[in-house]
C-alpha cells in the first residue's frame, strides 16, 4: 500500500525527468549500434549530436536553475514522513533503473528477433580486409564467408547469432550506465552541481570518443565491435563482474541515501 | 544515554554539529523538554535553533553527544516513532506539482490518527480550495497548508520551526488558536516545541522557554518563572553618585549621572534592597515582557 503510494509520488513529482534521462543514455548506444557497429550506410553522429545536446542542454539549464536540483520532490517531505527510507530508496532506485532500461526494449527486441548479420568487409586494402575476415570467423559463432552474387570483389560475413550478443552487450551497457546513475544520483545527491554535470558531460563524452574508437574511411574493427566480440568469448566474467558492480553501486547508493542529512 | 526521565518527550545532552572545518552551529547543546505543553525555543539568527530543530526531527546528525526524543535516537525513527511527530520546516517545500486535495489524501495515508475533519474545516478556515495547485499558492498559504498537515496527524509531538514566519496577523492568530485548540483536545497528550521570532506570540501560548545562544542553551525554564525573575532595576537617589555601583549577576547595567538600570535576575526581593541601602541608594523594580526577557538575556 505505502510502496504503491511512493510510486505515484515519485511518478507525480520526480518522474519528468525520466524522459529526459532516457533521452541522454538512448541515443548513444543507437548511433553506436546504427553507425559503429555493423552498418556502413548509417547516417553520421555528428549530423545529429549538436541538435541533441543543445535541445536537451536547455532543458536541463532551465530546469536546474529553477529548482537548484534535477528534482523537485524535496527529500526532507519524503523523510519526515512515516515510511522507512530503504523502502522510499527502492522505490526511487527501482523506477531510475526501470526508466532506464525501458527505451531499450525495443532494441533488445529488434535484436533478439533478427540476430543474423551480414557484414561487408572493407575493400580499401586487403590487409584491413584480411584482418577482418579473421576476426569475424573468429570470433563470432557459425560466422560463414559469402561471396556477392553479382560477382563483384566484395566479400561477406555472415554472422548467424550476433544479433544476440549485440542484445547482451548492450543490455550490460545501459545497465552500467544505470548504475553510474545511481551512484551519481544517491551517492552525490540531487543538489550536487556534479550531478547535473553528469547529464553534459557523458553525451559530450560519447562522439569524442567514438571518434577515437571507428576509423570510418577504411573500417577497421571498431571498439564496439571488438567488445562485442569480447564479451562472446567471456559471458561468465562479463556477468560475474557487473553482477559485483550491481551490488556494491547498490549498496553504496543505498547507505549514502539511507544516512542522507536534510539540512 | 537513556531517557533518564519519561517526564522529557526531548532530551539532548552535550550535542555538537559542526558544517565544515570550524563552522560550530551546536556546541554542548543540552535541553530537556517536559512533555505537554508549548515549550517556546528562541535565539537570534545563526544561533543554532534550526539546527537544534533539525537534528531533534531527525533530519540532521550530532557530530557528539546524544538526542533522545520520545526516549529514542530520532534518526533511527521507525514509521511507527515517526507517526507520533509531527513537523513544520522553516523552509517548508511541499511538492509543488499535487493539487492540495491530493496532497492531503497522499499524507492522510500515512497516518492511522489523521483528522479528516480537521482538515476540511481549517481548509475552509483558511479559504484554501482543494483544487489549487501547491506551487500556484503564495508562500503564506503553503505554511498554512503545511501546518494544516502537521496538525491533522494529531501527533505527541509537534515541531514548528518559525511557523508563522510568512503569515499575516489574522493567519497568525488563527494559528496559534488552532495550537491551544490542540492542546486543548489531547488533554496533556501533545508537546509543541516552536520556535519563532515573533516572541508575543511565544509569549501568549508557551509555558517553556528555551533560549539559545552561540550554539548553547542558556536559558530553560517554565514561562512563568523567567517573566517572575528577570527584572529591571532602577536605582537612583544615590547618596555618594553612582559611579561605583555594581549589581552582581547583571545581564546588563546602564549608568547614568545619578540612576543606574540593571537587567537582572531577582529571585529575592531583599537582595535588591540591600545592594540600594549599601549603595545609598533608592530602587524601583520594573516587569519585562518576553522580548525584552529575551533582548535583555541574548544580547548580554
Amino acid at each position: 500500500m505505502k510502496t504503491w503510494l511512493l510510486i505515484k509520488h515519485e511518478l507525480k513529482v520526480t518522474f519528468w525527468i525520466m524522459p529526459y534521462v532516457a533521452f541522454w543514455v538512448i541515443w548513444p548506444p543507437v548511433f553506436s549500434l546504427i553507425h559503429v557497429g555493423f552498418s556502413l550506410s548509417a547516417p553520421s553522429t555528428a549530423t545529429f549530436y549538436p541538435l541533441i545536446v543543445m535541445f536537451a542542454g536547455v532543458v536541463f539549464f532551465r530546469e536546474f536553475w529553477k529548482n537548484k536540483n534535477l528534482s523537485n520532490a524535496p527529500l526532507e517531505f519524503l523523510f519526515t514522513l512515516p515510511v522507512r527510507r530503504r523502502q522510499i530508496f527502492r522505490v526511487k532506485s527501482s523506477l531510475l533503473a526501470v526508466s532506464l532500461l525501458v527505451p531499450f526494449l525495443g532494441i533488445f527486441a529488434y535484436n533478439l528477433t533478427q540476430p543474423d548479420y551480414k557484414v561487408q568487409l572493407p575493400y580499401q586494402t586487403a590487409e584491413y580486409r584480411e584482418n577482418s575476415k579473421i576476426f569475424y570467423l573468429g570470433n563470432f559463432a557459425g560466422a560463414r564467408l559469402e561471396k556477392a552474387d553479382d560477382g563483384k570483389n566484395e566479400n561477406y560475413i555472415h554472422l548467424p547469432s550476433a544479433g544476440n550478443q549485440i542484445t547482451a552487450y548492450n543490455l550490460g551497457y545501459v545497465w552500467l550506465l544505470t548504475l553510474l546513475f545511481y551512484g551519481a544520483t544517491f551517492g552525490l545527491g540531487w543538489r550536487n552541481p556534479f550531478y547535473f554535470m553528469l547529464f553534459v558531460i557523458l553525451p559530450l563524452l560519447w562522439p569524442l570518443g567514438e571518434l577515437f574508437f571507428h576509423e570510418r574511411l577504411v573500417h577497421k574493427i571498431s571498439f564496439y565491435e571488438y567488445s562485442v566480440a569480447w564479451l562472446g568469448r567471456h559471458w561468465l566474467g562479463y556477468w560475474a563482474v557487473l553482477l559485483a558492480l550491481t551490488v556494491i553501486v547498490y549498496h553504496f547508493s543505498a547507505r549514502k541515501f539511507i544516512n542522507a542529512e536534510v539540512r | 544515554m537513556q531517557n533518564n526521565n519519561p517526564e522529557n518527550i526531548i532530551e539532548a545532552l552535550n550535542v555538537n554539529r559542526y558544517f565544515g572545518a570550524g563552522n560550530l552551529a551546536l556546541g554542548n547543546f543540552t535541553v530537556s523538554v517536559p512533555r505537554g505543553g508549548v515549550y517556546g525555543f528562541l535565539g537570534r539568527n545563526g544561533a543554532g535553533k534550526t539546527t537544534a530543530i533539525k537534528i531533534i526531527a531527525g533530519l540532521l546528525r550530532p557530530d557528539f553527544g546524544t538526542v533522545r526524543v520520545l526516549g529514542k535516537d530520532p534518526f533511527t525513527f521507525t514509521p511507527a516513532d515517526r507517526q507520533r511527530v509531527g513537523y513544520m520546516s522553516e523552509k517548508q517545500i511541499l511538492p509543488v506539482n499535487y493539487r492540495v486535495g491530493a496532497l492531503v489524501k497522499f499524507c492522510a495515508a500515512f497516518y492511522p490518527r489523521w483528522h479528516h475533519e480537521l482538515v476540511a474545516q481549517l481548509l475552509g478556515k483558511f479559504n484554501i480550495s482543494c483544487q489549487r495547485k501547491i506551487g500556484q499558492l503564495s508562500q503564506g498559504t503553503q505554511r498554512q497548508v503545511a501546518f494544516i498537515l502537521a496538525l491533522a496527524q494529531r501527533p505527541e509531538l509537534l515541531i514548528l520551526d518559525e511557523p508563522a514566519a510568512t503569515l499575516d496577523v489574522v493567519a497568525r492568530r488563527e494559528f496559534l488558536d488552532e495550537i491551544l485548540r490542540l492542546l486543548r483536545d489531547a488533554d496533556g497528550g501533545t508537546t509543541v516545541f516552536i520556535s519563532s521570532h515573533i516572541l508575543s506570540d511565544i509569549e501568549r501560548i508557551a509555558d517553556h522557554i528555551g533560549i539559545i545562544a552561540g550554539g548553547q542553551l542558556i536559558v530553560s525554564e517554565p514561562l512563568d518563572d523567567l517573566a517572575e525573575s528577570v527584572k529591571k532595576i532602577r536605582f537612583h537617589s544615590f547618596n555618594n553618585g553612582a559611579a561605583n555601583f555594581a549589581y552582581p549577576g547583571a545581564y546588563r547595567t546602564i549608568s547614568g549621572r545619578d540612576e543606574v538600570l540593571v537587567t537582572a535576575r531577582v529571585r529575592d526581593p531583599l537582595t535588591v534592597a540591600q545592594c540600594a541601602q549599601r549603595h545609598g541608594a533608592s530602587y524601583e523594580i520594573q516587569d519585562l515582557n518576553l522580548e525584552d526577557i529575551f533582548y535583555e538575556i541574548s544580547t548580554r
